[in-house]
């Protein structure tokens, strides 16, 4: 990526990439997913003098997936609270571009954390099982193990498949 | 059962048309916070010893500068902040129209292992001293101070008085007999006090002030107003000297924030 003029470029360039990540790994929560972009942008400027020559958007990708996991656990030692009460599938989801929406996210959120943060990795961002381990901080075999259970999750999700259409 | 090409379209598709709302002023005030709460982290330590060490009457011997600055002898004790050593007057007074007048006073807080600097206004009227900013000083034991492997020798803090009025008030992490404070190619004299091996400075400057957010964002302010800092020995021979950066005009407060929100003050001497 070639360096950007500014940082107010750079979040031109990158926050909606940002963003699109962060709602796929709080699970469609749109306003913690702009928390997390805010806050990792923020932290991006702080840092913007030694990061902005090499690659600023890893950096900010970096540190929007530390924060949801740090979020995760302070959130986990407290009680778990979400914008997302459970759901029925209802005829409404097999149709139109919210609905596709709706029903790929409450799949996601049938996945933990850091289920969801390796098919985020792996499968949106396109990452290697190394780069996913190295940026999880966790080793390659637990990133295998991960993406085994989430995608044995994923096919089984009753929405991911009315979505595609396949059984 | 979906494929993997399936699951990485559905990804996609599900957040292709998601626009964030996230502006550049949220972000900046975001940065800005965790600057300050990085900062705050360092001062917390000296916060926690000061509350620990309770509230002691404030000392009233003559404390640097004119004595006849220092308040009436007929002043109730009144209470004040654990001082570290004796504060020093400034002699800078700010007084609101037809209202209260302060003396700006410095000093350290805590103790010689945590120590903070503080810049304090004593109400005239009352003695009272309302501690206004405390900068946490993390002991360096080569000298200077230091945090995570980053070592600095200046720690200043910028009040603006006026158009063309400033005074600097900071601490220097070593024992200088002098120190001049210089901006847009203009040095001063600062008036200066030893205390736990550091020394104290602050001076009154004609000078245009440096701009409020100087040191809020990413990088280190370079405009003319930044400050030079230059330490010397009892030779004459400079110890250190900085040039702008994070620490130098730390804080930049105008009279709104000095110390009554309603306060539009007036620099005397």
């Amino acid at each position: 990526m070639a360096e950007p003029e500014s940082f107010e470029d750079f979040v031109r360039g990158c926050s909606r990439q940002l963003f699109r990540v962060a709602c796929l790994l709080t699970g469609g929560d749109t306003h913690r997913a702009e928390d997390l972009v805010a806050d990792a942008l923020a932290r991006t400027y702080l840092a913007w003098p030694r990061v902005r020559s090499g690659d600023a958007f890893g950096y900010a990708r970096r540190t929007l997936v530390n924060l949801h996991t740090d979020w995760w656990r302070r959130l986990r030692r407290r009680e778990l609270v979400t914008s997302h009460p459970p759901e029925r599938a209802s005829a409404a989801d097999h149709g139109g571009d919210l609905a596709t929406r709706d029903s790929i996210m409450r799949s996601l959120r049938t996945l933990t954390h850091r289920e969801r943060a390796v098919v985020v990795l792996r499968y949106f961002l396109d990452r290697t099982e190394r780069d996913t381990a190295a940026e999880l901080g966790v080793s390659v075999g637990t990133v295998k193990s991960t993406n085994a259970r989430a995608l044995k999750k994923l096919r089984v999700s009753p929405e991911l498949t009315a979505r595609t259409g396949r059984v | 059962m979906p494929d993997l090409d399936d699951l990485r379209r559905a990804l996609h598709d599900a957040t292709e048309d998601l626009q964030p709302t996230v502006t550049m002023d949220r972000i900046r005030r975001r940065a800005r916070r965790r600057r300050a709460v990085r900062n705050a982290a360092v001062a917390a330590g000296v916060a926690l010893v000061v509350a620990a060490a309770g509230v002691p009457a404030l000392d009233r011997a003559p404390r640097g500068g004119d004595p006849a600055a220092n308040p009436p002898a007929t002043a109730p004790a009144c209470p004040g902040p654990p001082w570290l050593g004796t504060p020093f007057d400034t002699e800078v007074n700010i007084q609101e129209p037809g209202g209260r007048a302060y003396a700006v006073v410095v000093g350290l807080l805590g103790t010689p292992d945590h120590a903070g600097f503080t810049t304090a206004f004593r109400d005239w009227s009352t003695g009272q001293v309302l501690p206004w900013e405390l900068t946490g000083l993390p002991r360096s034991p080569s000298g200077g101070f230091t945090v995570e492997g980053k070592t600095w020798w200046f720690q200043s803090t910028q009040l603006v008085l006026g158009a063309n009025d400033v005074l600097d008030v900071g601490v220097y992490g070593g024992a200088a007999q002098r120190i001049t404070v210089a901006s847009e190619g203009h040095a001063a004299e600062a008036t200066v006090a030893q205390a736990e091996g550091w020394t104290l400075f602050w001076v009154l400057r004609a000078a245009k002030p440096l701009p409020p957010d100087a040191n809020g964002g990413p990088r280190e302010y370079r405009g003319p107003e930044r400050l030079t800092i230059t330490a010397y020995d009892a030779a004459g021979q400079p110890l250190h000297t900085v040039t702008g950066g994070f620490n130098t005009g730390n804080r930049v407060v105008g009279p709104a924030a000095i110390p009554t929100p309603t306060a539009a003050c007036l620099a005397t001497r």
